[in-house]
């Protein structure tokens, strides 16, 4: 295969500023937009990522600095003159983990992915009423169930028609795994290839198939 | 099925609320066990699960009966104080909100999982923050060599990703996920010589705030 950037891939980042931009959640929730809608004013971009336009400003300055926005034109509006924005690669970017400041590929997982976690658990909590149970049982079939549960079936099923919540451990032969885990990806492959209607309510998946690493034990 | 004991005791909920001490109790209830069948079950060093079972047997959800004898020699026999579990209201943790109660529970075994998630991952690895034809923006963390990705992704998903969708496509992918949990939850006991893998499932809607 020939290399990504000869067929008009990503940009290759050479600044670890760049690439310190790229990790923080925020810059990534902008540049997401002004790659899907290029020149775009500072106020279209606060709407599409639903944050404060003064939130926004302050990072496009950034983003503006280490050169992976820049100023595309100008819009007039009541005589007053609008800033558009666009990104600096109509693609994307790609860098080398080395241009991270993590010094572990833990390090630099976690920083991505436990903010978001953080996110979808408060989002979870709002939906979870305060009178619930916890619950430590063993079923018929002798597994051990950790569940929060409402006292009532009712509420119970409101839940579960709203929201999947769960971290199991499993034994698997590699057989198993590997059907398991191709039927993960073939969700995600399904998910990824709906088309994207931005007048509907935004919800947060997370799919995590991963193997029990002996090092790690 | 009988239901779970219910917890009158703080130091109980608490108890409980451990994951060290979940994966112990977990193993005396299919059955009562000594302290190195456990540390064997739940793969933690003997010393651990011994420290843990003291504490246990303090607040009461563990008690000893029997000794058995080998050579010669009494080994403690712990069981499960209760034969069917046992459950108790939020009011009795120490959190202060459902938030704090979740987070408190999910983000150790997140950060668990995300530490066997990147002792897979080589440090050659690149970060890919890209538009494709469609418009759709991911970010990807990926080898640069196409073999090494196919083969990592056949072995591991680990993505998180926003969405928006309409109330039809949201019921289905929440029902998608929700078979998946009953078909796990339905996997004959689970052999615990085979691998452990873990699985994590998420869809959860954005609260309007």
């Amino acid at each position: 295969m020939t290399e990504l950037e000869e067929s008009g891939g990503p940009t290759v980042l050479t600044s670890s500023e760049q690439a310190e931009a790229l990790l923080e959640r925020l810059s990534q929730q902008i540049l997401g937009a002004l790659l899907k809608t290029p020149s775009s004013s500072a106020s279209e971009i606060a709407l599409e990522v639903q944050r404060s336009l003064k939130t926004v400003l302050y990072w496009l300055k950034k983003l503006l600095e280490v050169g992976l926005v820049q100023v595309c034109g100008e819009r007039r509006r009541g005589g007053r003159a609008v800033r558009l924005y666009a990104p600096s690669s109509s693609t994307g970017w790609r860098f080398p983990f080395t241009l991270t400041s993590a010094a572990t590929v833990l390090e630099l997982i976690e920083g991505q992915m436990m903010p978001f976690m953080r996110e979808v658990i408060s989002h979870m909590a709002v939906h979870v009423r305060e009178e619930m149970w916890v619950e430590l049982f063993c079923d018929e079939r002798g597994q051990v169930q950790f569940n929060l549960n409402a006292r009532s079936q009712r509420e119970n099923l409101r839940l579960e028609r709203t929201i999947t919540g769960m971290m199991h451990q499993l034994h698997l032969t590699s057989e198993q795994a590997e059907g398991f885990n191709l039927r993960l990806r073939e969700m995600l492959r399904e998910l990824q290839e709906q088309p994207e209607d931005a007048s509907q309510p935004t919800y947060s998946v997370g799919l995590f198939f991963v193997p029990k690493s002996v090092e790690k034990a | 099925m009988t239901l779970p004991e219910i917890l009158e005791r703080p130091e109980q909920a608490q108890a409980l609320l451990e994951n060290a001490n979940r994966e112990i109790l977990g193993a005396l209830l299919k059955g009562p066990s000594s302290a190195s069948e456990i540390a064997l079950e739940v793969e933690r060093p003997l010393k651990t699960v011994l420290y843990r079972l003291e504490k246990l047997l303090e607040v009461g959800l563990v008690c000893l009966i029997e000794p058995r004898k080998r050579s010669g020699r009494a080994v403690k026999v712990y069981a499960a104080c209760s034969s069917t579990g046992w459950s108790f209201p939020f009011t009795l943790t120490p959190a202060a909100t459902v938030q704090e109660l979740l987070e408190g529970q999910m983000m150790p075994a997140m950060s668990e999982m995300l530490g066997h998630l990147s002792a897979r991952i080589r440090e050659e690895m690149w970060l890919m923050f890209t538009r494709d034809e469609q418009r759709r923006i991911s970010f990807n963390i990926g080898a640069k060599n196409p073999e090494l990705n196919s083969e990592t992704r056949r072995q591991i998903t680990g993505t998180i990703t926003t969405l928006r969708l309409d109330p039809e496509q949201a019921r289905a992918l929440n029902q998608k996920l929700r078979d998946l949990v009953l078909e796990v939850s339905q996997f004959p006991e689970n052999d615990s010589s085979l691998p452990t893998y873990y699985l994590g499932l998420f869809f959860v809607p954005k609260a309007q705030d």
